[in-house]
């Protein structure tokens, strides 16, 4: 009785544990289909990404960008607005990050401050690409879901041209940017590996967005006005204000992931495609029900998945893109408030009638 | 530059592209108007157009006849849409949530099978699928101007005017469409008269999905003759912004799905003119955002002057 009862307090957990084995389940029907060798490919998967060292460090790589468009996405949809800006706002400053950084920005500079600022720089990018269509949608109501992804593809493009007008080096062969300067990048802290400074630049942004969002008045005002936007206007919250706010910092923060992603981890910008963590990010965001403080963990998971996904790539016969599969299976029967709902029912019946009987 | 633009050979060719890089956003439009009359937002739609085109050269390929490839594309954007439906009418979930899942789902899942079939990562030109014929039309064909740019199109591009009569009529004028509009427009007074809520959505869904498969089959065998990944690259969505801009009506979504494929079209003959092609490829998704804009500013401030219509009515009433 006490576990049925235990079960029903963590039942969420149990949705989403239960979610991701389907959606394992899943992936692995997939790779038995399409692999020539699947026990090959499937443990390859499985405990590829834990075989080496490099390749453990690459997870929390990839972690880093997720978790910043997650808690961007956290942000946003803590404020009830499906604005998708992340996608394109984490490029854009990234590009407008290695711009800065291969051209303003000289070597000779002092380490520690031109990465600071440039994340700065960033952030301010972000912040404006999420009050953009957050400006639109308060002022004239207009779709915000659309918008941003229109948004989205504009912002694609307009990386594409900073890339190639104002930054590219024509002297390599492949459209790249000018090598970003030395003293701008973020330092690798694990030898051996291209583990950077940015893994505490996302643990700060993942506490900051907790504090923010769960201590703060203003973080409460967010979350009143997404929950229920007319009770927040009846107690005079300004809910335009906390509207805006929320997705200028849900911007900021992908602007400071794109900034991030570009000083750690590359020596030129070479995105010319939407990169996709933000939707991913989004993904997360669903997943760990709008709290930050467990964007990490979810977006641990899905690098892990990913990376794998990536040296089953690599090394077998298996596109990567089975991957997107798995994930999307998992969004879809977490998002189904219903899934599972039986059992929760007849979990609550069976505790409080054994509670009834004393 | 500008000079070769307005020579006549060039505004022919250009009609005609406009014409042809329409046909896929009016068949996605007229998807988003039915889900929008059933009170719903179909935010899949850029799946279901996907799933479509692949099974589409699939199907076409596996039975080697084109009446094989619209059938299979029906089919694969039909898995797709009532995916959709099942989990946000049976299972509650967010439709735009559900949406965006559902259009990763199939990206993946068209690659995947893309790989499974051909063996091929990018594109299907392997598979020997076969593209819907080109009609030309009897007498229009014949006039000097007007039948180069109307006439040699694809079946798929005049089905797609078609269709839009037809969804007309089965909006307003049949007793389906009345059910529809009555469940989008107050599901529950819908319910308190008897009707199925979630049937009719449900089949609404799969009838808007049905019409954006037909977008996906002209993609993959029409506009090209093979299935390349996420060759749909957003249309999905310009199509559900035509239907959101046109709020409902019909021939206004064709106008609006004229409009965006205008855009369309222009951003591509002004690539070829040396052009800054990185910029012209905005101009799409740029129109449609101001278009979405403009159209919700008018519908504020339509409210507005409602509101304050009543305000000055009641006031005068007082007196």
């Amino acid at each position: 009785m006490r576990f049925a009862k235990r079960l029903l307090k963590n039942f969420d957990l149990l949705r989403v544990i239960c979610a991701v084995l389907i959606g394992f389940a899943f992936a692995l029907i997939l790779l038995l289909f399409i692999s020539k060798d699947p026990m090959n490919a499937i443990e390859t998967f499985v405990l590829g990404p834990f075989k080496s060292r490099r390749r453990f460090f690459n997870i929390i790589e990839l972690m880093i960008p997720l978790v910043f468009t997650s808690l961007g996405m956290c942000m946003m949809l803590s404020v009830g607005k499906y604005n998708l800006i992340v996608e394109g706002g984490f490029m854009f400053s990234g590009a407008i990050v290695a711009w800065l950084a291969s051209s303003v920005f000289s070597p000779e500079m002092p380490a520690v401050v031109s990465p600071t600022l440039l994340i700065v720089v960033g952030a301010l990018v972000g912040a404006l690409c999420g009050v953009v269509p957050a400006l639109l949608d308060v002022k004239w109501r207009a779709n915000v879901v659309v918008i941003t992804i229109m948004l989205n593809y504009i912002l694609a493009n307009a990386s594409t041209f900073v890339l190639r007008y104002w930054m590219r080096d024509t002297t390599v062969t492949y459209l790249g940017s000018q090598k970003i300067a030395k003293s701008a990048k973020l330092h690798s802290i694990i030898a051996g590996t291209s583990m950077h400074t940015g893994v505490f630049i996302a643990f700060i942004a993942v506490l900051f967005t907790w504090w923010f969002i769960n201590k703060t008045t203003k973080g409460y005002e967010v979350r009143l006005t997404g929950s229920n936007i007319k009770f927040a206007h009846y107690v005079g919250i300004n809910t335009t204000a906390a509207m805006i706010l929320a997705q200028a910092m849900g911007g900021s923060l992908a602007g400071i992931g794109g900034a991030v992603e570009i000083l750690g981890k590359y020596d030129r910008f070479l995105w010319v495609n939407q990169t996709g963590y933000g939707f991913t990010g989004l993904m997360i965001a669903v997943l760990v029900n709008y709290r930050p403080e467990l964007t990490p963990l979810v977006a641990f998971l899905f690098a892990y998945l990913q990376i794998g996904a990536n040296i089953v790539g690599t090394t077998t016969d298996v596109p990567t893109e089975f991957v997107l599969v798995f994930q999307s299976v998992i969004i879809l029967l977490v998002a189904a408030s219903l899934f599972m709902s039986s059992l929760k029912k007849r979990l609550a019946i069976k505790v409080s009638m054994a509670e009834a009987e004393g | 530059m500008f000079e070769q633009f307005f020579s006549q050979d060039y505004m022919v060719a250009f009609l005609n592209s406009i014409i042809r890089m329409s046909t896929p956003l009016i068949f996605c439009a007229i998807g988003a108007l039915i889900a929008d009359h059933a009170g719903t937002m179909n935010m899949a739609l850029e799946g279901i157009m996907l799933s479509a085109s692949f099974a589409a050269v699939y199907f076409s390929a596996l039975t080697s006849s084109m009446w094989g490839g619209i059938i299979g594309a029906l089919f694969g954007g039909c898995i797709i849409s009532s995916l959709l439906a099942y989990f946000h009418l049976f299972k509650k979930s967010d439709l735009i949530i559900t949406g965006i899942a559902l259009n990763t789902f199939a990206s993946g899942g068209t690659s995947y099978l893309l790989f499974l079939t051909t063996g091929e990562k990018t594109t299907s030109r392997l598979l020997r699928s076969l593209q819907a014929p080109q009609v030309n039309i009897p007498y229009i064909q014949d006039i000097p101007i007007l039948g180069e740019v109307l006439s040699g199109h694809n079946v798929l591009t005049y089905s797609s005017f078609i269709c839009i009569i037809i969804v007309y009529v089965l909006i307003f004028k049949s007793r389906f469409g009345l059910r529809v509009r009555a469940v989008g427009h107050n599901p529950n007074a819908a319910n308190s008269i008897g009707l199925n809520v979630r049937k009719i959505k449900f089949r609404a869904l799969l009838i808007s999905g049905a019409f954006a498969s037909l977008g996906g089959a002209f993609m993959s065998m029409g506009y090209l003759s093979y299935f390349a990944r996420d060759m749909i690259a957003g249309r999905g969505y310009i199509g559900l912004a035509a239907a959101t801009l046109a709020s409902g009506k019909p021939f206004g979504t064709l106008l609006a799905a004229l409009g965006f494929g205008t855009a369309n079209a222009f951003s591509i003959t002004l690539a070829t003119m040396n052009l800054n092609a990185d910029l012209v490829a905005m101009l799409p998704y740029a129109a449609t955002i101001l278009g979405l804009v403009l159209i919700s500013a008018r519908k504020l401030a339509i409210e507005k002057g409602k509101t304050k219509l009543v305000n000055k009515i009641m006031e005068e009433k007082k007196l």
